[in-house]
C-alpha cells in the first residue's frame, strides 16, 4: 500500500480489531455517514462482543475525530462471529446481540440514528417504560395504549417460551402458501413447520415435530442467527 | 465494474485487514487492526478516535483498531 492518506485508529486496547465500515448511501451515490462495529473481548457480565459505532465524520467531510455514539452488543457464537448488523439510509441500525444454539438469550434490535435501542411498530415483542414486557401489534396497542409507552422492541431467537417466527393462530397456522420455489409451504410464518400448533404468546408451548417432520435441535432453546442484511429497507435474516 | 486491488502493508508484527469500502472521491478505506503502527510513514497522518464511555475490553490483546 504506497499511498496511505490517513491513519484513523482507536487508542491501543480499547478494541480487538474494527471488523467491518458501513456506510449510509446506495451503491455509486455521495458517501454518506459511516459505522463501523469492532469485536471486543471480555466477560459476559460486561458485555463482551462486539460494538456498534458512528463516526462524527465520513473522511470526506472530514476526518473523523470521535466516534458520535456507541453501542456495546453482547455476542457470542454467529452474533461474535459475523456481527449481524446493517443500517439504513436514515442511520437507523438494525443488529443482532447474544448467542447462538444456547441456552441464555439472542434477538434483534434497532437502534435509532441517536444510538438508542428504538421500538419498532410490527415487531412482535416489546419491552415498556414501566418495565415489563407485551407481545402485539402494533406496538401501540400495548395496555397503556400509547407508542410513547414502548421503551424498545425486539425479535427473540428463543424457542421455548416464545412465540417469535410462528403462527398466532390456527388460521395462519394451518394456511398454505408458495414457497418461492415453485412448490407451497404450510404456515404464515417461517418456524411453523417444525411444531405441530399455532404458539399462544400468553401460554407459549414448542410441541414438535411440525407437518414436514422437521423437529427444532434438541440442545438449545436459543436458535441464533447468521446473518443480517438491509436490502431497500427490507430485512434480509437467516435464522439457525 | 467491479475492480480488484492488491495491497500489502504491516511489518513484522501481526496485522489483519477485514473490511474495504470505497468513497465517493475514489479513494478506500480498509479496516482491520494492528499491533503496532510503527510502519506506517510518519508522513502520514494519524487519527486518534476519542469516545465517550467505557468499552469492555479488558480480556484484549492490545491492538490498535485501525482504518487507513
Amino acid at each position: 500500500m504506497k499511498n496511505i492518506l490517513q491513519v484513523v485508529h482507536f487508542p491501543q486496547g480499547a478494541v480487538e480489531d474494527i471488523r467491518f465500515i458501513k456506510s449510509t448511501n446506495m451503491p455509486y451515490a455521495a458517501t454518506g455517514d459511516l459505522f463501523i462495529s469492532c469485536n471486543t473481548s471480555d466477560i459476559d457480565a460486561n458485555n463482551g462482543g462486539y460494538l456498534i459505532a458512528r463516526l462524527d465524520k465520513n473522511f470526506l467531510n472530514g476526518i473523523p475525530t470521535s466516534l458520535s455514539w456507541f453501542n456495546v452488543v453482547w455476542a457470542k457464537g454467529y452474533a461474535k462471529a459475523v456481527h449481524p448488523w446493517d443500517v439504513t439510509n436514515q442511520g437507523e441500525v438494525y443488529y443482532v446481540s447474544g448467542e447462538s444454539h444456547g441456552y441464555d438469550w439472542s434477538a434483534m434490535y434497532c437502534l435509532n440514528s441517536q444510538g438508542k435501542r428504538r421500538p419498532v411498530s410490527n415487531w412482535r415483542t416489546h419491552w415498556l417504560k414501566n418495565g415489563t414486557e407485551w407481545k402485539g401489534t402494533p406496538a401501540s396497542a400495548n395496555p397503556f395504549g400509547q407508542i410513547d409507552s414502548v421503551n424498545y422492541s425486539g425479535i427473540v431467537f428463543k424457542i421455548t417460551g416464545r412465540c417469535e417466527l410462528r403462527s398466532w393462530n390456527m388460521a395462519d397456522f394451518s394456511s398454505v402458501q408458495s414457497d418461492g420455489n415453485g412448490g407451497t409451504r404450510k404456515g404464515k410464518w417461517p418456524a411453523d413447520f417444525l411444531f405441530n400448533s399455532p404458539c399462544d404468546p400468553q401460554n407459549p408451548s414448542a410441541n414438535s415435530p411440525g407437518y414436514t417432520g422437521y423437529s427444532p435441535e434438541a440442545c438449545c432453546p436459543v436458535w441464533g442467527l447468521a446473518v443480517l442484511q438491509l436490502i431497500e429497507g427490507i430485512i434480509m435474516y437467516t435464522w439457525e | 465494474m467491479q475492480q480488484n486491488i492488491v495491497m500489502y502493508a504491516g511489518n513484522s508484527g501481526r496485522e489483519g485487514f477485514y473490511d474495504v469500502t470505497e468513497l465517493s472521491n475514489g479513494t478506500f478505506l480498509v479496516c482491520g487492526y494492528a499491533e503496532n503502527l510503527n510502519w506506517i510513514n510518519t508522513s502520514v497522518p494519524k487519527t486518534q478516535l476519542t469516545y465517550s464511555g467505557s468499552i469492555p475490553n479488558a480480556l484484549g490483546s492490545n491492538r490498535y483498531g485501525i482504518i487507513l
